[in-house]
């Protein structure tokens, strides 16, 4: 706790390996922490991805049985099988698993858990948040809820779907251990992300560097900020319905279940007024980075930077209003009305923000590096993924793509089209930072451009399927549907292969990466007033906020010379670099 | 309008007073965390986040009472004859009991306040005992007769069986008495009460049983909280300066008292 | 009763101006806390005390108050205990009022959970009508008997119908009385409060002479055992799963 500044990175071993592994067993520090988050969610992502390849692969062929008896198409399953059943069900594990995996221990935690640890405390000027051994002990709450869940897949399996709905998931699976490991294991995970959200919320109110108010702050702060709400008052929902879940499957109490006189609808009323804040939960950060990696690579002040902000509290807002469009084939039709109209609402803060960034890209200095790219993959992507969800919210128009390939192709767009692909901008844009290393440019890009083709080659042709009613989570499918399906599984492959890229430009930067600078992309915001990678307590000195977060037209950034980054004439230069830190960094 | 004394608190981070020769108690050599800028915001804080936390409960118990309400509103025979199978008397000594112990805790967070130790210590171990009747008789007075049937000898409402009682099936040398006809109301498909009226008791059983025990669970938590608070209070860990841990700890035991207040009415009084 | 608490600064920081001297905390004398004790008790018998009122109501005076009424009563009084506890046990009154202000949220989320939840059941008893033909209310899931009536049978196959005849007469008497105490031989079947929810047609009753699963859940008015008679109830509350 003493006040010994340590000089070096944050990232130089202490001692020996055991030390050092201890010393990052142990860390309160938020910038550790924040990286054994990325490589965790980036592992899961892994076995995630790998399930998904799996059931592309699988859907390359519908699954029949000829007249001689044998099945055909089927990928999972004996080989000389004359029934489908046991290579449904592994499907429907499998993509139970995919589902599991990705909403809950990949996007849910990716960028809050990982950049925001990292850099929300960066970005305020603090040393650290508000509560470091709640953050540590959030990410070995995570890694244990990842070892419940993944345990009920080493034990066979669930075949629920991610959404556990009863009577599903009190009826199915003659071992009912697995599914209460699983149940248990997002139970757990749902602790992860109350610990995260509650630790922003006072790091945001409380550790704010002096001269920063509330709209000097880093919009990927505001953005976090509100996740961080919506993951504090949703969360505990889904933690009363796994519970009475779990009951129901331990016990049969028959909350949830018809056959006792419970009310399955319930459970989904349940779940979604967790769940469906938790799709903003997913969202809101990927617009977060996006509120970053836009006005710095573009050189513009962001356009409606208030807006932007109260934007993102009206999607937290809004989030908890319209749950039940999840539902409109099971509620009441009065309920489903209201909640139509809700949903709507959900549009007008989105295409706030939507417009703000084309506006600051007008006009600007765009520089094509690798998290722009992904910044305009984000902007092409999420535009059709939020679009697409209009068609969702009208009432008439749902009840025929309801559980359609078309919901699937839309919350594709919008949870890995946003999210992931936003999570990526955000990992080439901080990567220099957080490792102070540089990646490959060029083969960055590449992987940039083949992430954006594959996916939208999986992706789109499943919107096509779905108008046309091939419905979701099926092993097979009528044959008309099979070249939609053989393109989405080729889009599958490519997507597979542009992250492969990803990680080795990512290995070869940590392994033989350029140094990077202290600034490179020439950012205002705080973070890049600390070193590459940072010191231990991020700064030499408590910063002092002396201007705001994108100031580009009179402030000279941290670490350049004013040479290379002329102020225009008329306006008074401010050395913010040399005045932040008794650092300076390796400028340009 | 008097103003009444306020302590000032903690000395600031990283001001090493030579701990091995400083005499003054625990409390008031108490350093605050090295991220903060002093010990009031260090406070206001873990306060703050605390309220954040106490939020989630709110909610985790919002799923409860949702629950309640939708199936009072599908079952209202059941309701009505679930309600009427919990004794208000226990339910009133148990609203009682949590509430005295609401006020010792709060009393034990003016004692710390104020630098009476004994005294504050004393409030804890009446709060934490208070956790343990309220336990003792929920389990002894309420989930054992319904569950099972067995009784306490001593239990006032075992005088109205007298006519059910099997003296054969009683236990621990006539300590427990067995009802006949009187146990299983039970969650779901363990509910084994003959005499139900209403097809839909299991349900009341189950929401009954959900709602309590995660009731009970958390006064079990704040009894933990409480004797770790009376551990380190011994040592010397509280006092004026800083006295976090048992502020918080409190604010937990009050949300416990809280969640009953609505509980208590909901369960026993209403029918 | 504590008016005389002065609120000090205990603004949070905020993150900026000078915060270089420490703060003091707000000390909530006993008195006080003595005073809501006394109070929170007072509200505790009251609400106890207005039950009682409704049940001895009914029994001497046979007027029935609509449920509503204890209902309101109650989670009004639950709602000022609440209120009270809250702010000076938990020193909401003298606190940061960002702290307040989190709980407010809290409850709006709480009432919009509660009020949407709601809203979709008020509508749904239109579609039970259809689902009434299969689902079971209470059902134990082979389509014909819920726990309660499997729960009656067993005891009646394991004692005799006498045995259970006999102890569910103590019991019709008692289910009142170890309820509320010292009314034990209030006639019960007096109460006709209308208990008929929102989904009437889900509400059945276990018959008590139901040594045929299937007259489970009907209204014969012959059934003397069964504690309460419903002559308000509306005609679809007719078992609907019971065949």
């Amino acid at each position: 706790m003493a006040h010994d500044h340590h000089h070096g990175s944050y990232l130089t071993p202490k001692g020996g390996t055991l030390a050092t592994v201890l010393d990052w067993a142990t860390t309160v520090d938020h910038k550790k922490i924040g990286v054994m988050y990325l490589f965790a969610v980036l592992f899961m992502f892994f076995l995630g991805g790998v399930a998904a390849v799996a059931l592309r692969t699988e859907l390359w062929d519908p699954v029949r049985i000829n007249e001689a008896g044998q099945v055909t198409g089927q990928l999972f399953g004996p080989a000389d099988a004359t029934s489908v059943a046991t290579g449904n069900d592994i499907y429907n594990r499998l993509f139970t698993l995919h589902g599991a995996i990705m909403v809950f221990m990949v996007i849910v935690p990716s960028v809050p858990a990982s950049l925001g640890n990292f850099l929300i405390p960066l970005m305020l000027g603090a040393k650290d948040v508000a509560f470091p051994r709640l953050n540590l002990l959030s990410w070995y709450i995570y890694v244990i809820g990842s070892i419940f869940a993944v345990s009920s897949i080493v034990l066979g399996g669930v075949d629920t779907g991610w959404t556990f709905y009863t009577p599903y998931s009190t009826s199915t699976d003659a071992d009912m251990m697995r599914v209460v490991y699983m149940v248990l294991g997002a139970f757990i995970l749902g602790f992860s992300s109350i610990l995260t959200g509650l630790n922003f919320v006072v790091t945001v109110h409380k550790l704010r560097a002096p001269g920063m108010g509330w709209f000097d702050m880093p919009l990927f702060v505001w953005g976090l900020y509100a996740t961080s709400i919506i993951q504090v008052l949703a969360t505990p929902v889904i933690g009363i319905t796994l519970l009475l879940l779990t009951f129901e499957r331990l016990f049969g109490i028959g909350i949830f279940d018809p056959a006792k006189g419970g009310d399955p609808v319930l459970y989904q009323h349940f779940f979604w007024f967790y769940s469906h804040p938790v799709v903003y939960v997913m969202i809101l950060p990927a617009m977060a980075i996006i509120n970053e990696v836009i006005p710095v690579h573009s050189r513009k002040a962001i356009f409606g930077y208030k807006s932007m902000a109260f934007a993102s509290l009206a999607i937290a807002a809004v989030a908890f209003l319209v749950w039940g469009h999840h539902m409109f084939t099971s509620m009441s039709e009065m309920a489903s009305a209201i909640f139509s109209g809700l949903t709507f609402l959900v549009a007008i803060p989105t295409a706030v923000k939507m417009f703000n960034w084309i506006a600051t890209l007008y006009k600007g200095s765009i520089s094509l590096t690798t998290p722009m790219i992904y910044a305009v993959n984000f902007l092409v992507l999420f535009a059709i993924g939020g679009l697409t969800g209009l068609p969702l919210a009208t009432l008439s128009t749902d009840l025929h793509l309801h559980d359609s390939y078309f919901v699937v192709a839309h919350f594709h767009y919008v949870m890995m089209g946003g999210t992931i692909i936003a999570l990526l901008a955000g990992l080439h844009h901080w990567w220099p930072k957080m490792f102070g290393k540089m990646y490959n440019a060029f083969w960055a890009n590449i992987g940039a451009i083949v992430v954006f083709i594959g996916f939208n080659v999986t992706f789109f042709t499943q919107f096509f399927m779905g108008v046309q009613g091939m419905p979701r989570r099926y092993a097979s499918y009528v044959e008309d549907f099979q070249i939609y399906h053989q393109i989405s599984t080729i889009g599958s492959y490519i997507l597979a292969v542009g992250f492969f890229i990803h990680l080795f430009v990512f290995i070869h930067s940590l392994a033989a990466g350029k140094k990077a600078a202290q600034n490179p992309w020439g950012g205002l915001t705080m973070e890049w007033a600390a070193d590459s990678p940072p010191i231990e307590h991020n700064f030499a000195h408590e910063p002092v906020c002396t201007h705001g977060p994108y100031d580009f037209d009179r402030v000279v950034p941290p670490g350049w010379k004013e040479a290379d980054w002329p102020v225009p004439e008329g306006v008074k230069p401010q050395l913010s670099g040399a005045e932040l830190t008794s650092h300076k960094g390796g400028g340009h | 309008m008097s103003t009444y004394p306020t302590q000032s608190s903690g000395q600031p981070g990283g001001q090493s007073g030579g701990a091995a020769a400083d005499a003054r108690p625990l409390w008031a050599r108490y350093k605050f965390g090295h991220h903060f800028r002093n010990s009031h915001d260090e406070f206001e804080a873990s306060k703050f986040g605390f309220w954040l936390f106490l939020s989630t409960e709110v909610l985790l118990f919002a799923g409860i009472f949702c629950a309640y309400a939708l199936f009072r509103a599908m079952y209202p025979e059941a309701w009505a004859e679930g309600s009427k199978a919990l004794d208000w008397k226990v339910g009133t000594i148990n609203t009682v009991v949590l509430l005295v112990s609401s006020f010792t805790m709060a009393y034990a967070i003016y004692c710390f306040q104020t630098d009476k130790q004994e005294r504050a210590r004393r409030m804890l171990v009446i709060t934490f005992f208070a956790g343990l009747t309220f336990l003792l008789v929920k389990f002894g007075f309420e989930y054992m007769p319904k569950w099972s049937g067995y009784f306490f000898s001593f239990d006032p409402a075992l005088s109205k069986y007298t006519a059910n009682i099997v003296p054969e099936q009683a236990k621990l040398g006539g300590l427990i008495q067995f009802v006949e006809g009187y146990g299983g109301k039970r969650p779901g498909k363990m509910f084994d009460y003959p005499f139900a009226s209403s097809p839909q008791m299991p349900i009341w059983w189950a929401v009954y049983y959900s709602g309590t025990v995660i009731h009970a669970s958390h006064v079990v938590i704040g009894m933990a909280l409480i004797a770790r608070a009376w551990w380190r209070a011994r040592k010397g860990h509280y006092g004026p300066g800083h006295y976090t841990f048992v502020e918080i700890t409190g604010l937990y035991w009050h949300l416990v008292d809280l969640v009953w207040i609505f509980l208590f009415p909901l369960l026993y009084l209403i029918h | 009763m504590s008016a005389s608490v002065a609120s000090h600064d205990t603004h949070g920081s905020h993150g900026s101006g000078d915060h270089g001297h420490s703060h003091g905390h707000v000390i909530v004398p006993p008195i006080t806390l003595g005073t809501i004790l006394g109070l929170l008790l007072f509200f505790t018998l009251l609400t106890v005390g207005v039950a009682q009122l409704e049940v001895w109501i009914m029994d001497y005076f046979n007027i029935v108050l609509p449920g509503w009424i204890n209902i309101v009563g109650a989670m009004i009084i639950a709602t000022v205990k609440c209120v009270l506890v809250m702010a000076f046990f938990m020193q909401l009154r003298y606190d940061n009022p960002i702290n307040t202000i989190v709980m407010l949220f809290t409850i709006l989320c709480v009432a919009l959970f509660l009020v949407f939840t709601s809203l979709d059941l008020l509508t749904r008893d239109r579609v039970y009508a259809d689902k009434g033909k299969q689902v079971i209310p209470g059902g134990s899931g082979d389509g014909t008997n819920s726990f309660a009536t499997i729960a009656k049978k067993k005891y009646e196959d394991k004692w005799g119908a006498e045995k259970f005849a006999a102890i569910k007469s103590v019991i019709k008497h008692d289910s009142h009385g170890h309820g509320h105490g010292g009314h034990e031989a209030s006639n019960t079947a007096s109460r006709s409060r209308t208990v008929t929810g929102l989904t009437g047609a889900l509400s059945t009753s276990v018959g008590a002479h139901g040594h045929d699963a299937k007259h489970d859940g009907k209204h014969d008015g012959h059934d003397h055992a069964k504690p309460e008679a419903k002559p308000e109830s509306k005609p679809e509350a007719k078992p609907a799963g019971a065949h």
